[in-house]
């Protein structure tokens, strides 16, 4: 199925090269569009896209990528970096031990920090994900950071994308960024994503963390309820990193979070998080791969679903442990809340083991309300559906609660709240 | 206050209670023992409203605004509105919500239908510092969630913090005594006797005599195959405790 006719691809080659961006990430591209070409995208019949329709993809308008943007978003108490319908707003509060460039204007990076890149670039451009090559033929742009100070730093990257209301389109809104972490360095980061109209954006997150690095995360999807959102996570860590990383997903009628994340070093510690708050007919897809590579290391992943309505989620965890990672200490669990009859998961654990001295343990469970618990608090004369609610935010809470950076949790647990308080219960 | 007339419940399609008579009035302390299978904890659940218990016939009255309201037609969270309280046997654990809001909420909830004016977080603060006094427990366990991890004592306790909170006007304590040792039967009783008033009445479920040695009650009723079979007062628990239940029961 050919959704990018090679003459898009060509437009966005040249418009490329004219900006100056490197000829690296042009051959990238190259390869993408005939892999694609070549391959098409997913169907049903694609394991890894048996319960997630990409059939949407063909109304998107690849080429109409801007439109005037939503107006300037600043938060005043972080380094913050505003992407708007492709355009990039940089503004550093404390730039101490951080650095950010464009990639549209490689042309003018100092050679050094062009050399850092390249590394970087290399490390992530092997890829069989259909999305993700996607992304590396559409992205309009994106920075790459650089962390190398001694003080943990923060940064808030705000994603406000708007398109129109015509039925049956989307623009586009496509961005890449690479961020990399030097030896013993500590970053928090909120990635957060809000549209207006209808819009497909597609994005992709590469970073590595030096040795002893730390990078807490958080991605808050909120996305209105015609877009789809599409986000590629790779992360490598390196021997003692310590990687937190969790993705709150609120919005779009459909996304898909495609999430990998590389043990490399010994000692690495991984909190993989989730938590996807849907209803209507929201569809959430999270597939994860976490790769032990080296022993030594401990992976804990979580991630709770909410839904109501007739919506649908789909949970694929994927964890691989070398023969070489001896003492591997991997968990995962999946655990959900149905609300209604309508509402359906698809959960599944995928272990691949080939070292005999580790612990891999794993679990699921999609479940009702405990009839017990909401009697309970019905009887304390909490009406059925204020009751309802507090009890599906206490089992959601848990994921948000846990990011350690306390101004960015807030937003994260105020984002989760309201979200949850338009549920519409009448059906309960 | 409340009149509970002929009451007829099925669990799971089996009779339980079959014909049930009690009237209980402000100021009032009844105990009712029985032995086990009896209906005990069947009517304190129906009268909480729990959706599992099927009302055959019957009525239960009850006093709202000096009119007798049939509670059977009300949801489990309107009685509680009108002051109906049961103290659980076994009150459940409710992950992720934690006791602070839990009462909070519950009071707002009930203070608002009455009329008032809800309470901010930190005016229901105040109001709980004192409340917490009546049960003896560590300001620790408000922010902990709700029975998470509670000891059988711990939780008991807890249901008499709510009963504190809440001030109903009608309390069904579903064996509080049960599991709990002298210590925490005292703080309990103690919790009990504090909250007590001529407004308010209290319906005890008891297995044992024991608990009755601390919480004085005016009528004990017996419990025996659906039905109360025989009332006295305080020295008929005595009796039970002599002689068990079976010189009634035949």
């Amino acid at each position: 199925m050919a959704i990018f006719s090679r003459e898009s691809f060509e437009n966005i080659e040249k418009r490329r090269k004219d900006l100056g961006f490197p000829g690296f990430l042009l051959e990238e591209a190259q390869k993408s569009f005939d892999y694609l070409e070549q391959k098409g995208l997913p169907t049903r019949k694609n394991e890894r896209y048996k319960y997630t329709n990409l059939g949407f993809l063909k109304d998107v308008d690849f080429e109409n990528s801007t439109i005037s943007g939503v107006g300037q978003y600043h938060n005043p108490s972080s380094n913050t970096i505003q992407f708007t319908n492709g355009s990039i707003g940089i503004h550093l509060t404390d730039s101490n031990g951080i650095s950010v460039f464009k990639l549209s204007e490689f042309s003018n990076w100092p050679e050094k920090t062009k050399d850092a890149f390249k590394v970087q670039f290399s490390k992530f451009t092997e890829t069989d994900e259909p999305l993700e090559a996607l992304n590396s033929l559409q992205f309009e742009d994106g920075v790459f950071v650089h962390i190398s100070g001694k003080q943990s730093q923060s940064l808030h990257l705000v994603h406000k994308n708007s398109g129109d209301d015509k039925q049956n389109s989307y623009t586009t809104a496509s961005i890449r960024n690479y961020v990399l972490m030097e030896a013993n360095t500590s970053l928090d980061l909120l990635e957060e994503f809000s549209t207006l109209g209808r819009v497909y954006r597609n994005n992709t997150f590469y970073a590595t963390l030096g040795k002893g690095a730390r990078l807490n995360r958080a991605s808050l999807q909120d996305d209105n309820m015609t877009s789809l959102g599409f986000f590629n996570l790779r992360i490598k860590l390196n021997r003692d990193s310590y990687l937190h990383n969790q993705t709150l997903a609120l919005g779009s009628k459909l996304s898909r979070n495609n999430v990998e994340v590389d043990i490399c070093g010994e000692n690495a510690e991984l909190d993989l998080l989730g938590a996807y708050v849907i209803e209507g007919d929201q569809h959430s897809d999270h597939h994860t791969t976490i790769n032990h590579h080296k022993g030594h290391s401990i992976s804990r992943e979580n991630y709770k679903g909410l839904l109501n309505d007739q919506s649908e989620a789909v949970f694929n965890g994927r964890v691989y442990i070398a023969q070489d990672a001896q003492k591997t200490d991997s968990s995962q669990l999946n655990k959900n809340l149905v609300l209604t009859e309508k509402a359906e998961v698809n959960t599944k654990p995928e272990l691949e083991v080939f070292a005999d001295d580790v612990k891999a343990a794993h679990g699921a469970t999609v479940g009702q309300l405990d009839p017990e618990e909401l009697f309970y608090l019905e009887s304390r004369a909490i009406p059925k559906a204020e009751a309802t609610k507090m009890i599906a935010e206490g089992f959601i809470k848990e994921i948000p609660m846990q990011f350690p950076n306390r101004e960015y949790q807030n937003l994260l647990l105020d984002a989760a709240t309201k979200k949850l308080e338009n549920f519409n219960l009448e059906e309960i | 206050m409340l009149e509970i007339k002929d009451l007829k419940v099925n669990v799971d399609e089996k009779p339980v209670l079959k014909g049930l008579n009690l009237t209980v009035k402000p100021g009032e302390v009844h105990a009712i023992m029985g032995p086990n299978g009896s209906g005990k904890s069947t009517l304190s659940k129906v009268i909480a409203g729990h959706p599992a218990y099927d009302v055959t016939s019957g009525e239960v009255l009850y006093d709202i605004n000096f009119e007798m309201k049939n509670l059977l037609e009300m949801e489990p969270d309107e009685r509680a509105k009108e002051g109906i309280f049961l103290a659980f046997q076994y009150p459940v654990e409710v992950p992720g919500v934690s006791n602070r809001t839990f009462l909070r909420t519950s009071f707002n909830s009930i203070v608002k239908h009455q009329g008032s004016s809800e309470l901010s977080e930190e005016q229901f603060d105040e109001i709980l510092k004192k409340k917490i006094e009546i049960v003896e427990m560590n300001p620790s366990f408000l922010d902990r969630p709700v029975n998470v991890g509670f000891s059988g004592g711990e939780k008991k306790r807890n249901e008499i913090l709510q009963m504190a909170v809440l001030s109903p006007r009608v309390a069904f304590l579903d064996e509080t005594d049960s599991g709990l040792d002298i210590d925490a039967l005292r703080i309990v009783a103690n919790g009990v006797n504090k909250l007590k008033s001529s407004d308010n009445a209290i319906v005890l479920i008891t297995h044992y005599q024991r608990l009755l040695d601390y919480i004085e009650p005016d009528f004990v009723h017996v419990l025996a195959d659906g039905k109360i079979i025989e009332t006295g007062d305080k020295n008929l628990a005595h009796k039970l405790e002599e002689k068990g239940y079976d010189w009634l029961v035949h």
